[in-house]
């Protein structure tokens, strides 16, 4: 099934003549995704990994018929290009895009939000339904079908955790990075009643980290789900006021430590676990037993 | 990043925000000069990147020629929070020029980040002073909370709701609205995540004047404004950064080296420890520095070289990392995903051959996973015998962990 994208996904790549977006281009075509169209102002009419090159994001809507947008435009001008593709009419956008201002993504999330577009990230690896289709850059090789929905707010530990299932012999349903940043489109709370209702999801893993309240709002969600729930939370060792790697992890608050997180996920009814493996071992386990 | 205060009341004063007549000075002559220029008596203001000054003894008032020369000598001379004061704010006091009672008055105004609501928020409060945080943690309906516009604007509402939440006189409405208005305006202009007033003091005459200011301003917003100063960055140089490093306190290491880190873009965090750390994205590196707390030992450092890093990349993070001198033994733990294993190798390999010359042997504990790991293991094998001290390859995270306590 997957959730938000699917096989017949048809993906646009915003800054598609970058190196980043030729590369990437190239994989998710490889991977066997949709990439029906690109755009790059001032690159109009050109061809990049035999995919049309447009001027503009409407235009190239008119033209494919895309519905899904991956960004991978440079920071300065991200938001502008999240901003085009959500008043072009585009149900999703995926923001890979690492560094953007943080008052650039408050309004763009805002502007996102009137015109009823989905935003990811920004600074995120994407989507991956594996055996499906892959929309952003997830390296699908260490991803199989299977029953196990990943959140994750960094890209690499998710990566981690798909191998440790992996060796469980455990696939996933979907994998979905919300992005480091302070300030997402999307979040768990957002995404946690999708990947519940979606049949082919029998568990949920959440990745999440120090920094802002996301996972303990998440916390009160769970019990609705009817799913069990495992969580591997980054940053136990990490000191209050700095900032890990990502612009959103940073404690500012005790709330936004790993110790309130796991109590408040684990009031909640989550296993919370302390590495990739034991992760995979305690998913691998119950899974077991359910089945 | 913060900005100094005379930085950051500079900004306010360009947004039309009332702040006392000031001047920076950097010698004692100078700061004599500044005090007869704003006028005597003055308060003398070390101008650190840290908190606590007044406490540190970083902030005097001087109503003399003389006693602004004392001020300025004795706080030109300390060192607050690691850092040694390099500059003064001599600044227009209010002693004398208002009653008692009046001055006694310290109101709170900012505009921050709120990441639940995803947008700036406006918070005021005339409980302010030294002791908000204080204020806002045990008396909680003290401090006001309003969220702002995504679009930045600020509605003449918000500042009715203020008056009317804190109980004062409706006099204030308007100053209060064109101060919010003017902030919001501020934080937008210059990608600040915090524009802070405190104490903001409300006088008499019905201006409010922003006597103390904290600015933060995203990072990532530099490229659209003025480049902090030392951003012309030259090439990581190890013998210069350790050579540095080794004549500074213990306290400014951690300032040192992240600041150096910052410059070389890489994602560092210094830790008290002895295990080096290194990796590619912050989530394995926050766990891989979690893996070894965890199982007893202690790490020196969070290090991100960030996705698809590059071969000189990974040199100069490690060469970084072994610039401090409490690193025994530095752990790479890598996830090859986009970021390609062989290409780690073959940085690592550079690094420790420099860092041999140098004299710097280091004991290395590598994990390579994903893409092209086999390749990047054959490459780190075929010089065990490291020209840099040992290189141990590990097979999994909780080994190479393991490996790196007992070498350390």
């Amino acid at each position: 099934m997957g959730v938000l994208v699917r096989r017949d996904s048809r993906i646009l790549v915003q800054g598609i003549t970058g190196r980043e977006g030729r590369f990437h281009t190239a994989r998710m075509l490889a991977y066997g995704s949709q990439v029906v169209a690109g755009v790059t102002p001032g690159k109009g009419g050109l061809t990049v990994e035999g995919v049309p090159v447009f001027e503009t994001v409407s235009e190239a809507r008119a033209q494919t018929h895309a519905d899904v947008s991956v960004v991978f435009v440079p920071a300065p001008h991200a938001a502008d290009a999240v901003a085009e593709a959500a008043a072009a009419g585009l149900s999703l956008v995926i923001c890979i895009t690492e560094g953007v201002p943080i008052l650039d993504t408050v309004r763009v999330v805002a502007w996102c939000r009137q015109h009823g577009t989905r935003l990811i990230g920004p600074n995120c690896p994407g989507i991956i339904v594996p055996g499906q289709t892959l929309a952003g850059i997830l390296p699908g090789e260490m991803f199989r079908p299977g029953p196990v929905a990943v959140l994750s707010r960094s890209g690499t530990l998710a990566y981690e955790v798909a191998a440790a299932l992996g060796d469980e012999g455990l696939g996933q349903s979907t994998c979905i990075g919300v992005g480091g940043d302070p300030v997402i489109g999307t979040r768990f709370t957002d995404l946690l009643p999708l990947v519940a209702a979606d049949p082919a999801t029998e568990a949920i893993v959440l990745i999440g980290e120090i920094g802002g309240q996301d996972e303990n709002e998440a916390a009160a969600m769970l019990p609705a789900l009817g799913r069990p729930v495992f969580a591997l939370l980054a940053g136990t060792a990490a000191p209050a006021g700095k900032r890990m790697g990502h612009a959103g992890a940073i404690i500012s608050r005790p709330q936004e430590t790993v110790s309130a997180k796991t109590a408040a996920l684990r009031a909640a009814g989550a296993t919370v676990c302390s590495s990739p493996e034991e992760l995979a071992q305690a998913v691998a386990a119950r899974l077991r037993v359910t089945s | 990043m913060g900005l100094l205060e005379y930085q950051a009341k500079g900004l306010l004063a360009s947004a039309g925000i009332a702040v006392p007549a000031g001047r920076v000075a950097t010698t004692v002559t100078e700061a004599v000069a500044a005090a007869q220029q704003v006028g005597l008596p003055v308060a003398v203001k070390a101008q650190v990147p840290t908190g606590g000054r007044g406490k540190a003894g970083g902030i005097a008032l001087a109503r003399s020629v003389s006693e602004v020369e004392a001020a300025a000598q004795r706080i030109l001379r300390l060192s607050i929070g690691g850092f040694p004061v390099q500059a003064l704010l001599i600044e227009r006091a209010w002693a004398g020029e208002i009653s008692d009672a009046t001055r006694q008055l310290e109101w709170y105004a900012a505009v921050t980040l709120d990441r639940h609501e995803q947008s700036l928020v406006a918070l005021f409060s005339t409980a302010g002073g030294v002791d908000v945080e204080v204020v806002s943690r045990q008396t909680p309906w003290r401090m006001l909370r309003l969220p702002v516009a995504a679009t930045g604007s600020w509605w003449p509402f918000q500042g009715r709701e203020l008056v009317a939440r804190a109980k004062i006189e409706t006099c204030w409405t308007q100053p209060l609205n064109r101060l919010f208005a003017a902030m919001v305006n501020l934080a937008y202009r210059e990608d600040a995540l915090l524009v802070e007033i405190n104490p903001l003091f409300p006088a008499p005459s019905g201006e409010l004047w922003a006597l103390d200011a904290k600015i933060e301003r995203d990072e990532a917003a530099f490229f659209r404004h003025d480049q902090p100063p030392g951003a012309v960055t030259p090439p990581l140089d190890w013998t210069t950064l350790a050579r540095e490093v080794s004549r500074l306190p213990e306290a400014q290491v951690a300032a040192v080296l992240e600041n150096r880190a910052r410059q070389a873009g890489l994602a560092y965090v210094r830790l008290t420890g002895d295990i080096g750390i290194i990796g590619n994205g912050a989530g394995l590196v926050m766990a891989t520095v979690d893996a070894v707390q965890r199982l007893g030992g202690r790490p020196a450092d969070f290090l991100d070289v960030g996705g698809g890093a590059r071969r000189e990349r990974v040199q100069d993070a490690l060469q970084l990392v072994a610039a401090d001198p409490q690193v025994r033994v530095i752990l790479v733990n890598v996830l090859g995903g986009i970021t390609r294993a062989d290409e780690v190798a073959a940085g690592i390999l550079a690094a420790t051959g420099t860092l041999a010359e140098r004299g710097r042997r280091l004991p290395l504990v590598v994990r390579l996973a994903g893409n092209r790991s086999e390749e990047g293991r054959a490459l780190l094998s075929r010089s065990v015998t490291g020209a840099g001290g040992p290189i141990h390859v590990a097979s999994s995270l909780t080994q190479a962990v393991q490996l790196a306590i007992e070498t350390a």
